[in-house]
């Protein structure tokens, strides 16, 4: 699940660099839950109606199904509303992540931050952000090289407050 | 391990990835994946004609030639089984693999992992479908439907047919919450659901067919299995058990799964006409609607695949009634592609002509279907050789022509190849040909009263089986020049363009280069 969306917001409130990545999710929670409840429904209802004719061990099937279903749309839907915003505000570096409902925030010093690549020689590249013994991964929801885009894009930012 | 941050020379994405086996086993790309399903698929076809040869070399003339009975039955078992899930249905999970995420937008599919899975539970599903014919007692000469009481008495093999069923549906099963999830949830931004390619509203409806009827097939051949060991008596008469309810539960996924077949088929036809007609294609909110009425519709038939077993009159004339009503939404699909043709710019390139032969031939098989859903035609044209010809018509020239279409239209932009258009155009000729010598006289045979799962016959029928085998050999050895053709496209045929045709209107052609790269959309496209 990795089909993301970026919006550069306008940055705001005299933030001098402002990027929200959003989860790229085309369905609303509401919907997936209607959705699952049909499917659902529909499966249990033809799993009870051949219960009724005695062949109930059609409904243990039905219900490993649906649970294999949930899953997946509670996997969706929990994910559905994840963002992380970086914005340099009054000299600070700030990061918001929402992950599955959870929301953090950290900051960072943008004299000190320095931007990584991790696992560049396997996989799609990870981008972080590390500062004091801390790091952070960001761009989670971009892939591959809009990720890099995105480091590229804040690079520029880091150097010029380094710079002064 | 880690890196001050230098993108310069990143670029190549291939180089971050394993190679050679590790590649395939590990690989969550939904292209991998893609290319596995199909080349599994065209595999467990070998296998599958190999055995459809073995039949029709032993039906060349009356009397027996070079199988026993037992081994005859058990051919024609596995030569269903493993048509059915090992290559026409495996065959479709490619295309889905490939297409959707690059038609919707997406980089790759909702739960790559599991894709992996779903396609690494084939193999051995497809090993012990083979292995059964081997071992002691023998194949399961039952028929692919899997009758009670027969499996109740069959060999081993029996259980390893049941295994590999449970596998093979696992499998579907996850590959359909897959393309739910993914098409449902993982579109671009702008695309709505009325925008998508109609080969993946095809999958949509799919998908949910297989994870209602998945269950059902699941629990049926589980019941079998406590039948033959743990002393229930589902199915058993002996017991008290109904071997009618087995006919019953299992023709309740039996007909939607020959739309579950038939659907994706639907879908690639419908890609490909507007292509080579350089037209929009006609009417497709109907198209979307009449796939799903089908979809439906399907559910509320089954029995019209049991009038000889005994029923009500009034359950004859309903189910005879209900499947009718499927040549309704069957026939505005077939209206819609004959009206994308009407007047359109037509070009007759190998996926077109594969395309038309579709379009011909199944509607073809689906006329004979009607006639079969006539329950005193029927009575007389149960399990006759009229059968056999009606339901090749629907999985051979049906859905196996849309795969050989669908193949040579989207290889341009699979491999970055474009395939050998004559030899293309003498694979069509050859397959269509033979095709319709191997099961046109068929209808000739169940009409004479030719049962069908019989090894010898009686000498009336020697004639017409003759024709059918000639043409099963020319059918089989033109497969061969079908894989010489792709074989040859992948390592030395002229590059391709990212437009390959200029008809072609859909994300994959329009926005990926050919081939495209390994992550199709690093962000999603945006559209208007």
């Amino acid at each position: 699940m990795t089909d993301e969306s970026r919006r550069d917001a306008i940055p705001s409130g005299g933030a001098e660099f402002r990027v929200e990545i959003k989860r790229n999710c085309s369905i609303s929670p509401r919907q997936l839950a209607l959705l699952l409840g049909a499917t659902a429904g529909t499966s249990f209802g033809i799993g009870v109606g051949f219960a009724a004719f005695g062949a109930w061990p059609i409904l243990p099937f039905v219900g490993l199904e649906t649970a294999a279903l949930v899953a997946a749309f509670c996997c969706v839907a929990r994910h559905a509303g994840d963002y992380e915003t970086i914005e340099i505000l009054q000299g600070t570096l700030k990061v918001e992540i929402r992950d599955a409902g959870t929301v953090r925030g950290y900051e960072f010093n943008p004299q000190w931050a320095r931007l990584i690549v991790l696992d560049a020689g396997r996989g799609a590249p990870r981008v972080a952000l590390r500062s004091h013994g801390r790091m952070l991964e960001i761009g989670r929801h971009l892939a591959g090289q809009a990720r890099l885009a995105l480091a590229e894009r804040l690079q520029v930012q880091l150097s010029s407050h380094r710079k002064g | 391990m880690s890196a001050v941050l230098d993108t310069h020379g990143q670029h190549d994405e291939h180089a971050h990835h394993p190679s050679g086996i590790m590649r395939w086993v590990t690989t969550t790309n939904h292209k991998d994946i893609g290319t596995m399903y199909l080349w599994f698929s065209f595999t467990m076809f070998i296998v599958g004609g190999i055995m459809a040869l073995v039949i029709r070399t032993e039906l060349f003339a009356p009397g027996m030639q070079i199988v026993d009975p037992d081994r005859f039955n058990a051919m024609t078992t596995y030569h269903g089984l493993i048509m059915v899930f090992g290559a026409i249905m495996p065959a479709f999970v490619g295309f889905a693999n490939w297409l959707i995420p690059m038609q919707i937008g997406a980089p790759d599919m909702a739960f790559p992992r599991m894709n992996n899975l779903s396609f690494w539970l084939l193999p051995p599903a497809a090993l012990l479908l083979i292995a059964a014919q081997f071992v002691p007692g023998g194949g399961a000469g039952v028929g692919w439907t899997m009758y009670a009481p027969l499996t109740v008495q069959a060999p081993m093999s029996m259980d390893l047919t049941i295994f590999a069923v449970h596998i093979l549906g696992m499998s579907s099963i996850m590959g359909s919450i897959n393309i739910i999830t993914t098409i449902f949830n993982m579109r671009a931004p702008g695309m709505g659901m009325m925008r998508i390619p109609l080969f993946c509203w095809t999958w949509v409806i799919t998908a949910f067919l297989l994870i209602a009827v998945m269950p059902v097939l699941a629990g049926a051949v589980t019941m079998t299995l406590t039948d033959r060991h743990f002393g229930t008596a589902f199915f058993n008469a002996a017991g008290g058990g109904d071997p009618v309810l087995y006919q019953h539960i299992f023709w309740f996924f039996g007909h939607p799964e020959v739309y579950i077949i038939a659907i994706p088929a639907f879908g690639v036809i419908s890609q490909i006409i507007p292509a080579f007609s350089r037209k929009p294609l006609f009417g497709y909110t109907s198209m979307v609607y009449a796939t799903a009425s089908i979809a439906v519709l399907s559910f509320l038939v089954w029995a019209h695949h049991m009038y000889t077993v005994g029923m009500p009159v009034e359950a004859q004339l309903y189910f005879m009634y209900a499947t009718v009503l499927i040549a309704v939404p069957t026939g505005v699909k077939v209206f819609n592609w004959v009206a994308t043709i009407w007047r359109g710019s037509l070009t007759f390139e190998t996926p077109m002509l594969f395309a038309l032969g579709f379009l011909f031939l199944f509607t073809m098989g689906g006329f004979t279907g009607l006639v079969l859903s006539i329950v005193p035609i029927d009575v007389q044209l149960h399990d006759t050789y009229y059968v056999v010809a009606h339901f090749h018509y629907v999985m051979v020239a049906g859905a196996l022509f849309s795969a050989f279409g669908g193949i040579y239209f989207w290889l341009p932009k699979w491999t970055g190849r474009m395939y050998n258009e004559t030899l293309g155009k003498w694979h069509f000729w050859l397959s269509f040909i033979f095709f319709n010598v191997t099961f046109f006289v068929q209808h000739f045979l169940g009409l004479a009263g030719m049962p069908r799962r019989i090894p010898d016959y009686s000498l009336q029928f020697a004639e017409f089986n003759v024709i059918s085998s000639i043409g099963a050999w020319g059918f089989g050895l033109a497969q061969i020049l079908f894989l010489y053709i792709v074989v040859s496209t992948i390592r030395s045929g002229k590059p391709a363009e990212q437009r390959q045709w200029e008809g072609a209107d859909s994300l994959e052609w329009t926005h990926l280069p050919s081939p495209p790269p390994y992550h199709s959309f690093e962000t999603p496209p945006v559209l208007r």
